[in-house]
């Protein structure tokens, strides 16, 4: 309640402390203050599919594991955020005796959201233990209880300082450092020469949320050098960055079991492997831009820490459990490596390019290429990464002299974009402005690809009987059963497409656009938005996001559609 | 009912001749006088036929005046002019030519057409040059501005930001142009929030290619390349699209231009003296010039208190006369949003006063237009083509854009600008600026 009242509090202030243009705190405007500040909620418009969280471990055969079960209509995320910068161009508030540099300037960016929906939100969220089957057997309450509480205490951005940088520049050479963002490449929403920073995954569904807002800026430097004109290439930059691995291990976080927007997953103990801050764990990269006739062209190389990480199973020990009436004879002896999964982020390397350009024939339509090579990417097979781990163990039941531990094979994986935009008038349907359409095709390929590899991701659990085991004394034997995971597999190529179209209407007030999706595995997503600018600083959005089709990739979130609605103040 | 008939057509006949007689042969107007709604029709003629109609609904009141100055250019630049008599001439596409080489002249000071002869075909063309030349001898300027989107219930939203321009043909002085631009322009926004840190790079090459265009996109942190041929969609939703800059800030050869004729015109003046700009600081290219900051611009409808025109119209300026051509200008380009453009050139000192928007269908569309408040240093050496408020009214939803420039809303430009290098409009500037 305390935090809500300061949350009121601070809006209040802001509003009306508002001016309607930008705000400059000196007569040379080389001070600038600007932020928003928004509040958002979502509603889910349909139900969970969360039949397997209350079936699993023993179930027959489970299948649906959306954590906690949300009803249509239900709160899931009611976001209040507050975006503050303050600029100041250094160079310029000298005046022009100030000759040692030509940039000097510095941004710092608070960052503070406050989501309401574990305080006030739905039952599930606001108390953890309603969330739980009263079927569920103890240990798996635990980890459902613990995996909401979790979700209210990390799924969150902890740190408010969001940029905090310097820049300086004399002739060809600049270098900005501090906390800062950075992205590279042509793709919309495909991470392909743009893993440099690392995703919120807690922040949101990812079909409705703002990049921009996801993207966990880190401490780096980055400096660039202008080469100027090089034979046919103008423009011709050279770029780089490096975050010290001392300073900064930020890694993408994983969204925990009990976020609204989680992966479904059947409940289990995991282990999140973030890297060790040393210097072996540094990310950085290199980038050659430059233009050439017509087109904008580059080629990069980096390191960064994959946003998907490798999954593996660690088991510590071998158990053989007796389920049954205490004192009787067990109805079946359950088979349980007893262990977690690792979620390890590693060291990724990335070669790509890319190219934009205006059609020759169409200089209105502008061409967006992007190709890159992920070399080793950290492919989970299940029968190397789950299944080796027993074996690994060591002894047949009891524990493990060391822990067994799944593999972590690796692929090469190449990833490449071709996108076309364009603005065409469609005088009849809006004779104000053009409609922006912008289609993208985005293929994944996996080199030396086998059978097996799959998604971490399980479609349904079954109880399977995989041997008999004798009661001593009785003469009896009784089945051993062991939960099976289905795995939802992946293929050599996927192709994900994707389109937008937009225009605005009423002088640029109204935005109605709708993005879709289309992945060949056979989802296919919609988002219909429209949003309306009242002024100068108020903005009203809404959007919806629905999904529908096969359990894979996007349509892990297949029954997660749901109804978003934000008003947003912009403070200058 | 037959007998008056009968007598209601000779007084309708008596009427017209009385009304013939007490007409002026030829309308006028003198300074001092205020020109409105009731007695519009001595503005008939003197004006385009949306501003007039402007007067006559009472959305505009003229309040006529004189310069004490005469709006020309600095010696220098008409000395430059003069010595150009001859030189070049219009290639078939448009574009400037040397006959000596068959190419476009790497570098021009002065209007490179001082002598325009009416029944020359490639006159419209050749005023339409002169005109960037009265833009391309600032150098490099710098402007901070705004948009303001104004309704009939007023003052609805803006966005401000600041545009500095480089210009590498008829400046003076010439300067190193490797990549061949005639100019380079980096736009960015500041206010609001929603879209402040978004920046944009033209440049305009000298010869027949499409610009190139960039911009850092703040939401998705990246630099991107743009289509530069939808020069006539509206900015950001306005009234405005990015030729109706300076009326118009597209690429000449983009338009097939016709001279239709010549006449007298009132254009909007906020001062009958030139604008002050003082001495700033120097440069490789000489003094800056900036603007002082008792100049203030523009007032507007909206922010005037008693006012009960259009919200848009400019409260603060005299309505002075000017000698122009009228141009008409065609989009070479079937899919550019205007169809005829009717253009307003002062034959004097080049510069374009009025644009009349024409859509594809041939009716009549929208209005475009600047205030001509020349600026000048102490000295009268050094004169520029400024202006408090670019404006683009559209009829057909009665709405105006409002770019409010020099002066106006504390906009503080600066001319020649010590700020401004060649180096500062590459593709890694937006890396360097964008947040």
């Amino acid at each position: 309640m305390k935090q809500r009242l300061i949350a009121a509090g601070l809006l209040g202030v802001v509003l009306g402390a508002a001016p309607a243009h930008a705000v400059f705190l000196d007569a040379e405007h080389s001070i600038q203050f600007t932020g928003k500040v928004y509040t958002q909620a979502s509603l889910r418009t349909e139900d969970s599919a969360s039949g397997g969280i209350s079936c699993y471990p023993f179930g027959a055969a489970c299948e649906g594991f959306t954590f906690p079960d949300t009803r249509t209509g239900q709160l899931i995320q009611h976001r209040n955020l507050l975006d503050v910068e303050l600029f100041h161009d250094v160079g310029k508030w000298l005046g022009p005796q100030f000759t040692l540099l030509d940039q000097l300037d510095y941004r710092l960016r608070v960052k503070y959201f406050y989501d309401g929906v574990y305080d006030y939100g739905p039952h599930q969220y606001r108390n953890p233990t309603s969330a739980l089957d009263a079927t569920s057997v103890p240990p798996l309450s635990r980890i459902l209880y613990d995996g909401l509480r979790n979700a209210r205490h990390h799924d969150t951005q902890h740190d408010p300082l969001w940029n905090a940088y310097i820049d300086a520049g004399r002739g060809r050479f600049k270098v900005r450092i501090g906390r800062q963002d950075l992205s590279w490449g042509e793709s919309d929403g495909f991470r392909l020469l743009d893993m440099i920073e690392p995703l919120d995954n807690r922040f949101g569904f990812p079909l409705v949320e703002d990049l921009d807002d996801r993207r966990i800026p880190l401490w780096m430097v980055r400096p660039s050098i202008s080469l100027g004109r090089v034979g046919p290439v103008s423009n011709l930059t050279l770029d780089g960055y490096w975050v010290p691995g001392t300073i900064d291990n930020q890694i993408a976080p994983v969204a925990n079991f009990g976020n609204p927007f989680a992966v479904p997953n059947p409940p289990g103990p995991s282990d999140l492997m973030r890297p060790s801050k040393n210097l072996g764990n540094s990310r950085g990269g290199g980038r050659l831009i430059g233009t050439v006739g017509g087109a904008t062209l580059s080629i990069a190389h980096y390191v960064t820490f994959n946003d998907v990480p490798a999954i593996s199973l660690k088991v510590n020990s071998v158990d053989y459990i007796p389920i049954g009436a205490p004192g009787s004879i067990p109805n079946f002896v359950y088979f349980s490596p007893n262990g977690l999964f690792l979620v390890d982020f590693y060291q990724q390397q990335i070669t790509g390019g890319s190219a934009t350009f205006p059609l020759p024939f169409d200089p209105y339509t502008i061409m967006r290429m992007e190709t890159a090579f992920f070399w080793d990417e950290k492919v989970f097979i299940p029968n190397q990464s789950v299944n080796l781990a027993v074996p690994r163990c060591g002894v047949q039941a009891g524990p493990c002299p060391s822990p067994g531990i799944g593999a972590q094979p690796s692929k090469d994986v190449l990833r490449w974009l071709i996108a076309a935009d364009r603005n065409v008038w469609i005088r009849w349907l809006n004779p104000e402005n053009t409609f922006y359409f912008s289609g993208q095709y985005f293929h994944t390929n996996i080199f030396n690809y086998q059978q097996g590899i799959a998604n971490a991701v399980p479609s349904h659990t079954q109880l399977v009987t995989v041997g008999q085991s004798p009661i001593p004394g009785t003469g009896i034997s009784v089945p051993v059963n062991a939960n099976t995971f289905s795995w939802v597999p992946r293929r050599a190529d996927e192709i994900t497409l994707t389109y937008l179209v937009n225009t605005l209407v009423w002088h640029g007030t109204i935005q109605p656009q709708v993005f879709g999706l289309y992945d060949f595995r056979g989802v296919h997503s919609i988002v219909p938005s429209i949003s309306y600018q009242y002024g100068t600083n108020l903005v009203f959005t809404m959007k919806y996001a629905y999904t529908t089709g096969t359990f894979a990739n996007l349509g892990f979130f297949r029954d997660r559609d749901q109804l978003l609605f934000r008003v947003q103040y912009n403070l200058s | 009912m037959h007998a008056q008939r009968k007598w209601t057509t000779p007084m309708a006949v008596v009427a017209g001749l009385l009304a013939l007689l007490s007409a002026p042969t030829w309308a006028d107007v003198v300074p001092g006088e205020t020109i409105d709604k009731s007695n519009w029709q001595k503005a008939d003629g003197l004006l385009p036929d949306p501003v007039l109609s402007y007067v006559k609904k009472g959305d505009f009141v003229l309040k006529i005046g004189k310069l004490d100055f005469d709006p020309v250019w600095e010696p220098e630049f008409q000395q430059a002019s003069q010595a150009n008599a001859g030189k070049y001439d219009i290639d078939a596409d448009g574009g400037i030519l040397d006959p000596k080489t068959g190419k476009r002249p790497e570098y021009v000071y002065g209007f490179p057409f001082p002598t325009i002869d009416p029944a020359d075909p490639k006159a419209a063309s050749k005023i339409a040059w002169n005109r960037w030349y009265t833009i391309f001898k600032g150098g490099q300027n710098y402007f901070p501005y705004g948009v303001e989107w104004v309704g009939r219930g007023g003052f609805e939203r803006q966005i401000a930001g600041q545009s500095s321009e480089f210009f590498f043909d008829g400046r003076p002085g010439k300067v190193d142009n490797p990549e061949g631009t005639e100019l380079r322009e980096y736009s960015n926004v500041t206010s609001p929030a929603s879209v402040e840190g978004f920046i944009q790079l033209t440049w305009r090459y000298m010869d027949n290619r499409p610009d190139s265009v960039w911009s850092y996109v703040p939401a998705m942190r990246r630099t991107r390349q743009l289509s530069s041929v939808n020069r006539s969609d509206p900015f950001l939703g306005s009234d405005f699209t990015s030729d109706d800059t300076f009326v118009w800030f597209g690429k000449n050869q983009s338009m097939t231009w016709k001279l239709v004729g010549q006449q007298d015109i009132l254009v909007q003046s906020t001062l009958p003296k030139p604008v002050p700009f003082d001495a700033g600081p120097q440069s490789a290219y000489g003094t800056s010039w900036i603007l002082n900051k008792e100049y203030k611009g523009a007032t507007f409808g909206y922010e005037t208190p008693g006012w009960t025109g259009a919200p848009w119209a400019m409260t603060n300026v005299i309505w002075v006369k000017r000698p122009v051509w009228v141009l008409e200008a065609f989009p070479k380009d079937p899919y550019y949003s205007y169809g005829r453009q009717v253009v307003y050139a002062d034959r004097e000192n080049g510069l374009f006063h009025y644009k009349v928007v024409y859509n594809r269908a041939g009716e009549y569309w929208k209005l475009a237009f600047v205030d001509m408040s020349p600026g000048w240093s102490p000295d009268g050496k050094h004169r520029y083509a400024v202006t408090a408020v670019q404006m683009a009214i559209d009829d057909k939803s009665d709405h105006a854009g409002i770019g409010t420039g020099t002066g106006t809303k504390g906009n503080i430009s600066e001319y020649n600008s010590y700020r401004l290098k060649p180096q500062m409009f590459l593709v890694d500037t937006l890396l360097k600026w964008g947040k």
